[in-house]
């Protein structure tokens, strides 16, 4: 009799969506068996010692162990935001600090969540926030030099509570990253590259425009100033030395290719490879050429390895935002771009 | 090929256009099939994490959006129980088509959600009985499921049961948090009383008459429909499902929010919505439907925050390969009953009678089409077997004339309810096509519908199409008050011809005078006028959403337009006149020049700048200084060259005022 008292309890327990107290098991019961409390409460107390059903917080009893269900409910959780407090864990999933921080601990002994902390209270996240950081670091430098205020702007909308004092702590513990110096009103900013001299330059360009300005009247043109210029400096033309490196607008439609595929997987909202990427974000993001970036966006179209998507009615868009879409040899407008589905 | 087996047959492929997520229809699971996942997967995930999730679908025009919501409806609402008896349904399905004003958007979505949960399933159960009888399930002790559960509460002899009293309302109360009137009036919905007056009451339609409020057991509202009302309804609705049933919000045509094509703001407003719906409750799966050739417009006009909750995950409707285009038309050919037995004898071509060369000129170098592209191509090779002849391209002029005029009949048999939506969307896209000079401004209060400004001039348009008194009195009351806040601008009411003001609500009619001694005008449309709006709106709306096509390329928006415009119908010309006319003042309406360009304009009705300055015999630069400081009497399309015409045509403007005599 006991055993199928037992059972019946098992079967409550295995039936509801949450852990359920005393009163509510003996009224879930009550169709099928009558138990006094004290009874019931002898019969959990039995089968929770045997491991056959568990005791939840809040004298509540479920016949699944919380060891196994809380950490997939918070990892859930830390799915969707970057980085929570245990306060908010617990408020969302209504279960005590006691069992969240044991269910946490746990999670980050398995390197399944990490823990952040910018200030007193300790934040859990899925990303490991050094690594994480660098990720995010490269990925926004990849787009050109940014300063330090945007850079650790950008990180805070993902990590909250990044200051700048972490980041100078990150990137100093990295290669690749090249602080530019600053000079004027140029700031200091951050970049995968070498600085581009152009920013610079301002000043000394003004001050080349004036003295343009001023041998004008004798026919002095800007082009004999530039090769004065160069003679002043030592340079000769020709030199390799004046060209560091192609720019991109100068790179083959092969070329650009795989930097395009990359530049659609950068827009992308991390993990989500079917997100279509705006053309004219694409083609602002990469600065190529534009007959390059047109060549390579139709080329990786008919190799299958992205879908086009056209615009119906181009013809009621101004010409400047025409001339920032991709169009194809029958006059097809293309305004999206996406990897094509895994068939 | 020998056309004369397919003579007389129906083309198969005459149907382009899926108008409908709750239409049936032939399906092809293979197209769209990892879209198809990840909306399961956002809806498996509100089901075991509790909370809300969201998926952004992309795609052309004719790529399969509606199709897709279609599976989705198919796959969530006829899911046989685990014994196989009855269909039971998994969530509650809703189908939100945008074409509606952005500023009534809750409105919109409530009247939506109400038709929906009271959609009849063919075995003749409806979405709120299922829901139910899911909720009941839940909740029950002795384990009896959902099935039974439905079995019970459609039998009529458990109508006046005792138990509907005692766990209905307490748990309408407790569980659902629902208020006291939607209490009352979900419980006769349920339990199948006052079913009409009821669905009425939670469409938000104000029509309802006092002894019928009273045989619901509620009271009236005097405030009438308002957005915060109609959101509060929603979510209370959310509330009735379990995050075991969720509530999928399928928001098809956002595009058609737009009024012009740079109108930011019912992005914006659409985006505060979802958000909205996102963080108030915790079982609703958001599905919004947008065009490619928008979505840097749409990222650009809604806050970020707001996209993170509409766009969770986020997938794109490819353009389709030549594979998926196979089994779309062999999908369609196999569902031809008359081609059955033909088809029979060429099992090894699963395309015949079509020749699959013949698509090739489909997927030259883009590598896709749409499918309603390749359907609409598939139907013109079959018609060309049927007669032997490709079938010749319409004229779209031709076809927008039929289209307007079918349209426009349609719209004659719709309700002074429906007429309001029509009003409040028609009106802007109106303002647009014959709006010249004028410009609509923000919305700058609930009550006025639409503000247009030119110069210094101001006109403030509000709907007044309140069927109950003490609604309508409380709306002059308060336009009573904005008035007097905003004396410079013009007031203009609109309130549908049919409409009337009782005799007894005396209220109400001192309000309309003491607003129309302060200079407020009222604006009474016939049913004609009406219809006429009706066509305008769906026509553009349908043609924002790449919906609109005869067979071949879509017709866009502009084209519409340039085409509206050119045609003029004289009565939504003048009703506009009307509109806009209230800001001119006597003086401006007597000016010597303006009588000559009236008088040209009353004899040739639409004429060029040039022209009518010859005409008149003045100068171009006099005649359009005097049109700029008309803006109320002459219309102007912007060339070139620049049409002029004038807004009231004497033969309806004498008619519409023997009318108000």
């Amino acid at each position: 009799m006991t055993d199928e008292k037992q059972e019946a309890i098992k079967r409550v327990l295995h039936d509801s969506q949450t852990p359920k107290s005393m009163p509510q098991i003996r009224k879930d019961l009550s169709g099928r068996l009558r138990l006094t409390s004290k009874e019931l409460a002898g019969l959990l107390q039995e089968m929770a010692g045997a491991g056959r059903i568990f005791e939840w917080p809040r004298r509540t009893y479920w016949d699944r162990d919380p060891r196994h269900v809380v950490p997939p409910r918070i990892l859930e959780l830390l799915d969707k935001s970057p980085a929570v407090t245990p306060a908010k864990i617990k408020a969302a999933l209504k279960l005590p600090l006691q069992l969240i921080h044991t269910a946490l601990e746990d999670l980050v002994r398995k390197g399944r969540a990490h823990i952040w902390q910018p200030g007193k209270t300790p934040l859990y996240s899925r990303l490991d926030p050094s690594t994480a950081a660098l990720d995010m670091i490269k990925s926004a430098l990849a787009d050109g030099p940014m300063t330090e205020k945007d850079l650790v702007s950008r990180l805070r909308k993902r990590l909250p509570g990044y200051q700048a004092k972490h980041f100078r702590d990150h990137v100093s513990h990295v290669d690749g990253i090249l602080e530019h110096p600053r000079q004027g009103k140029v700031k200091t900013r951050y970049g995968l590259k070498p600085p581009e001299p152009g920013p610079y330059l301002s000043k000394a360009a003004q001050e080349i425009l004036l003295i343009h300005k001023l041998l004008s009247p004798f026919h002095v043109s800007l082009e004999a100033i530039h090769d004065a210029l160069g003679r002043e400096l030592g340079l000769e033309h020709g030199k390799k030395g004046l060209v560091p490196e192609r720019p991109r607008a100068e790179r083959t439609s092969r070329e650009a290719e795989p930097l395009i595929l990359e530049g659609i997987h950068r827009l992308q909202p991390p993990g989500q490879r079917r997100a279509l990427v705006s053309i004219r974000e694409l083609r602002r993001s990469l600065s190529l050429g534009k007959r390059v970036f047109d060549e390579a966006v139709l080329s990786l179209a008919l190799q299958r390895k992205v879908a086009l998507h056209h615009h119906d009615f181009p013809t009621g868009l101004p010409q400047d935002e025409r001339d920032e879409l991709v169009r194809d040899e029958q006059g097809t407008y293309y305004v999206g771009i996406v990897p094509r589905e895994a068939s | 090929m020998n056309g004369k087996p397919l003579a007389g047959m129906s083309n198969p492929f005459r149907q382009t256009i899926v108008r409908d997520a709750w239409e049936s229809l032939a399906d092809v699971p293979e197209i769209h099939a990892q879209a198809f996942e990840t909306c399961c997967g956002a809806f498996e995930n509100v089901r075991t994490s509790r909370h809300c999730d969201s998926v952004l679908l992309h795609g052309g025009a004719g790529s399969g959006k509606t199709h897709l919501l279609n599976r989705l409806r198919r796959h969530w609402t006829s899911s046989r129980e685990q014994d196989g008896s009855e269909p039971m349904s998994r969530c509650v399905f809703l189908y939100c088509r945008l074409q509606t004003n952005p500023h009534r958007l809750w409105q919109h979505l409530r009247k939506t959600f109400v038709e929906d949960l009271l959609h009849r399933f063919p075995d003749g159960t409806t979405q709120l009985q299922r829901l139910v009888a899911c909720r009941f399930a839940e909740g029950d002790g002795k384990g009896r499921p959902a099935a039974k559960w439905l079995g019970w509460i459609r039998n009529p002899a458990n109508r006046d049961h005792g138990g509907w009293n005692r766990i209905l309302l307490p748990w309408l109360e407790r569980e659902a948090r629902i208020g006291f009137s939607l209490q009352r009036v979900l419980y006769h919905l349920i339990t199948g009383r006052h079913v009409i007056e009821a669905g009425a009451w939670l469409k938000g339609e104000d029509r309802l008459p006092e002894d019928a409020l009273d045989v619901l057991g509620i009271r009236g509202n005097d405030e009438g429909q308002t957005e915060d009302g109609a959101r509060e309804v929603v979510l209370s609705l959310c509330r009735l499902a379990s995050p075991l049933m969720p509530v999928a919000f399928c928001f098809d045509q956002i595009e058609a929010l737009q009024t012009s094509r740079d109108d930011e703001e019912s992005f914006f407003l659409f985006g505060q919505m979802g958000s909205s719906l996102f963080n108030s409750s915790n079982n609703a799966l958001l599905i919004s439907c947008i065009q490619s050739s928008v979505m840097d417009h749409f990222k650009r006009a809604i806050r970020e925050a707001d996209y993170d909750r509409i766009a969770q995950r986020t997938e794109t409707l490819d353009p389709l390969d030549e594979k998926s285009a196979h089994l779309l038309i062999a999908g369609r050919l196999d569902l031809s009953r008359e081609l059955a037995p033909l088809r029979a004898g060429h099992a090894q071509k699963p395309l015949w009678p079509i020749n699959p060369r013949d698509l090739d000129p489909l997927f030259s170098l883009s590598g896709g089409q749409t499918a309603r592209k390749i359907i609409g191509f598939a139907g013109g090779l079959f018609s060309k077997l049927q007669t032997g002849e490709a079938p010749r391209p319409g004229d779209p002029m031709e076809f927008l004339s039929k289209e307007f005029d079918r349209r426009r009949d349609m719209a004659m048999g719709q309700d002074e309810a429906e007429s309001d939506m029509s009003l409040a969307h028609g009106l802007p896209l109106l303002a647009e096509i014959v709006g010249g000079h004028w410009r609509k401004e923000r919305q700058p209060d609930k009550d006025i519908d639409l503000l247009l400004s030119h110069g210094k001039k101001r006109v403030a348009v509000s709907l007044c199409n309140q069927q109950n008194m003490r609604s309508l009195a409380a709306r002059l009351k308060r336009l009573e008050g904005w008035h007097s806040r905003n004396k410079d601008a013009k007031l203009v009411l609109i309130r549908d011809r049919r409409l009337p003001i009782s005799k007894t609500a005396t209220a109400t009619r001192n309000r309309l005078e003491s607003l129309e001694e302060k200079g407020a005008r009222q604006c009474r449309p016939d049913l004609d006028t009406l219809a006429a709006l009706q066509a305008l709106r769906s026509l553009i709306s349908d043609a924002r959403s790449g919906d609109l096509h005869d067979g071949g390329d879509p017709i866009g928006p502009q084209t519409v337009q340039e085409w509206l415009s050119g045609i003029l119908d004289s009565r939504l010309t003048a009703f506009f006149g009307e509109i806009v006319g209230a800001s001119e003042t006597q003086e401006e309406a007597d000016s010597e020049v303006m009588s000559m360009i009236l008088d040209v304009l009353k004899r040739h009705r639409v004429m060029t700048l040039e022209k009518l300055a010859e005409q008149a015999g003045q100068p171009v630069a006099l005649v359009e200084e005097t049109l700029k400081e008309h803006p109320g009497r002459i219309g102007r399309l912007q060339g070139p060259p620049v049409v002029l015409f004038d807004y009231r045509p004497a033969e309806l403007l004498s008619s519409g005022e023997e009318d108000r005599e």
